[in-house]
């Protein structure tokens, strides 16, 4: 392997992608497209919240607060419980996002402009709880104006490991972004220079087939990291989706895995004539793939022989491990039977590609 | 004593039961222009593959002495292909970089070189264009100019003309030559029987075989078995049983008597000499100078291997 040549391929393969600007299209707005769309569907509306009220005071003051805080449609109240902790404990199984705990003395309190209420919210989904509180500021306050006294709130934040549904798909989408566009560009690559004829025309130069891989893959790998952050920093700064574990760790898993996927697409653009038939060969793998990885649904939810399928496509391993690592934090002592598969799945894949890739080098054209 | 640059022995190329390529033998001397002539499918493109070592073949390739297909070997040759082949949305520079990279070009002559080029083909004006801005002649252009980036020892040009307008043809050749006048040895295949005429020797491929080898007028000569001379007379019967009778092969054709000889401009005098002994009217004789195209026909319509 020579860095030179390497470095020539990189930069040639960079420039032909930047300038092909339809492709770019795809391969920016693609990615973005689907977080936020999956983003939006599944992260929903703040509406109709489920929420507990601990009530110790029952006077005037904290009936007027319950009341206006049933009547928005943030906050559903569905619970009257009698103690803090058993709301807690039921923000911790899921059952309700907030509780209000209204201290006994809190109608007397605000007179000398000392009222207090508790909050306790689920830090898991830091919107809800930012709505939330917002709403009981407002109503505690107009509140606190009614009567002339002051009415101070706490806030109370409870740490949940429960997942929502965007959570649950963010790791999914990165897995299916990395495969999908992973393959589509190199398989439209080795294929876009047969068509060009520039292949046997870099055929002919002493440019070793290593070397015109590694640069090829180097640029691609580049481009999917671009859609791999800009699907991380979308799914973390608007939907609050957070990664627990290791991000090193990840990372090194997201790059194995696109890794595996450039290698598959390779080895589809050696045997497919022409770009489009690499297209849509990538295309039938990656829609195939998203249905039967465990894309909407967990691998235990899917039905016997859908996921007896599961455990034949990589990005089901895939997303097994971005999952544990993003949602429950995981490192590696618990991902890496996943990693082990990935890594198998890696190497056959780009060996098959080089195998693929020198006897179509060696073939009629 | 001039020294073979690529000696070609006994190839075969097959593409599965299809003899593409059946025992060719051929040698291309230093500083010489080598045409390969022959219908589409004779083989010439395969046989230029074979060379550059991009497919499979039997037989063996010499090129300055050393195996085809070798990284250092591919270093000493410049290659042109038949279509259009450069990258599309690179500009004319970055495709010139690239290759001067891929070819191993030190990076201290890499600029030099570009621009020496650029002027030869005369492209300096186009140095920063996007290539799929270009016309098809400043495309062609840039393909010769990528093909020398690395100045290799031998230029194989595949049909390097083949869709270019007379004069740039024209312009092309005299690079061709200029190039060869520098010591550069030159394979081209080509279907235009002008430029076959540029060219030092020739060989004439038809289905994967050579069936013939030689200069321009040599193969010509060969294609007839000799020269013509052509004869108008009265009695036109009358010359061709006299000639024959002297052991001449003549027959008529197209309203003319036909002679074939090994050197009409020697033989024109002795067969008048004859006619005129026999009282033999004649209106009009001429050495009829074939072109290379008539031989073309002839060996790629003919039966008979050479």
């Amino acid at each position: 392997m020579t860095s030179k040549e390497i470095l020539a391929v990189f930069v040639k393969e960079l420039k032909v992608v930047v300038r092909e600007k339809r492709l770019l299209a795809i391969l920016i707005m693609q990615p973005i497209i689907l977080i936020t769309v999956f983003g939006y569907a599944f992260s929903g509306e703040i509406k109709n919240v489920p929420a507990a009220i601990i009530d110790d005071d029952s006077s005037v003051a904290s009936r007027q607060i319950i009341l206006a805080i049933s009547s928005t449609e943030v906050l559903d109240v569905k619970y009257f419980v009698a103690t803090t902790s058993e709301a807690v404990d039921m923000i911790k199984q899921g059952d309700i996002q907030v509780a209000i705990y209204i201290p006994e003395g809190f109608f007397r309190d605000i007179q000398s402009k000392n009222g207090r209420i508790e909050v306790f919210v689920d830090e898991s989904n830091f919107n809800v709880a930012m709505t939330a509180l917002n709403l009981i500021e407002k109503v505690s306050s107009s509140l606190s104006r009614e009567l002339n006294g002051g009415i101070f709130i706490e806030q109370r934040y409870i740490f949940t490991t429960k997942t929502r549904m965007i959570d649950f798909i963010a790791p999914a989408i990165i897995g299916v972004v990395i495969q999908m566009l992973g393959l589509i560009l190199s398989a439209s690559s080795i294929a876009r220079e047969r068509e060009e004829g520039t292949l046997e025309l870099i055929l002919a130069t002493p440019l070793k087939s290593v070397d015109l891989i590694a640069g090829k893959f180097l640029a691609i790998t580049c481009i999917i990291v671009v859609d791999i952050f800009n699907v991380m920093l979308i799914a973390h700064y608007l939907f609050n989706v957070e990664v627990r574990g290791s991000i090193l760790l990840l990372f090194a898993v997201q790059l194995l895995f696109l890794t595996g996927s450039i290698g598959l697409g390779l080895a589809i653009s050696s045997i497919s004539a022409t770009q489009l038939q690499g297209i849509q060969a990538s295309m039938l793998m990656a829609i195939v793939s998203i249905f039967l990885s465990g894309f909407f649904y967990p691998l235990e939810s899917m039905p016997e022989i859908a996921r007896l399928i599961a455990y034949f496509i990589p990005l089901t391993y895939a997303n097994l491990a971005f999952r544990n690592i993003m949602i429950k934090g995981n490192g590696l002592d618990i991902v890496y039977p996943y990693v082990a598969v990935l890594i198998l799945y890696t190497l056959f894949t780009t060996l098959l590609a080089t195998r693929l890739l020198r006897r179509k080098i060696g073939g009629v054209s | 004593m001039s020294q073979a640059k690529l000696i070609v022995e006994n190839l075969t190329v097959r593409y599965g039961e299809f003899l593409a390529v059946n025992e060719l033998n051929f040698q291309v001397e230093e500083g010489e222009i080598l045409g390969m002539l022959g219908p589409n499918g004779a083989g010439k493109s395969t046989t230029i593959k074979a060379i550059l070592g991009l497919i499979p073949f039997e037989g063996n390739i010499r090129i300055a002495e050393e195996d085809a297909g070798s990284m250092n070997v591919r270093k000493k040759i410049g290659y042109m292909p038949q279509s259009f082949s450069l990258y599309q949305n690179l500009t004319v520079q970055e495709n010139m970089r690239f290759f001067a990279a891929i070819y191993g070009v030190a990076k201290s002559d890499v600029e030099r070189r570009i621009d020496e080029l650029l002027q030869i083909v005369e492209l300096e004006r186009w140095k920063d264009k996007v290539v799929k801005n270009l016309s098809g002649g400043m495309k062609q252009r840039l393909m010769l100019a990528c093909s020398m980036i690395h100045e290799p020892e031998i230029m194989i040009l595949d049909e390097p003309t083949a869709g270019v307008d007379p004069p740039l043809r024209r312009a092309f050749w005299d690079h061709f030559r200029e190039l060869n006048e520098e010591g550069k040895t030159i394979l081209v295949t080509t279907h235009y029987m002008d430029e076959a005429e540029n060219c030092h020797r020739l060989i004439v491929m038809r289905n994967g075989v050579k069936i013939a080898e030689g200069g321009a007028d040599e193969i010509k000569r060969r294609a007839l078995g000799g020269e013509l001379i052509l004869i108008d007379s009265v009695n036109k019967q009358e010359v061709v049983r006299i000639l024959t009778g002297f052991g001449f092969d003549s027959t008529v054709v197209e309203g003319k008597v036909a002679v074939l000889a090994e050197n009409s401009a020697k033989t024109l005098p002795e067969v008048m000499e004859i006619l005129r002994k026999h009282n033999v009217p004649i209106t009009y004789a001429e050495t009829k100078k074939l072109t290379l195209e008539d031989a073309f026909l002839k060996f790629i319509g003919g039966d008979n291997d050479f």
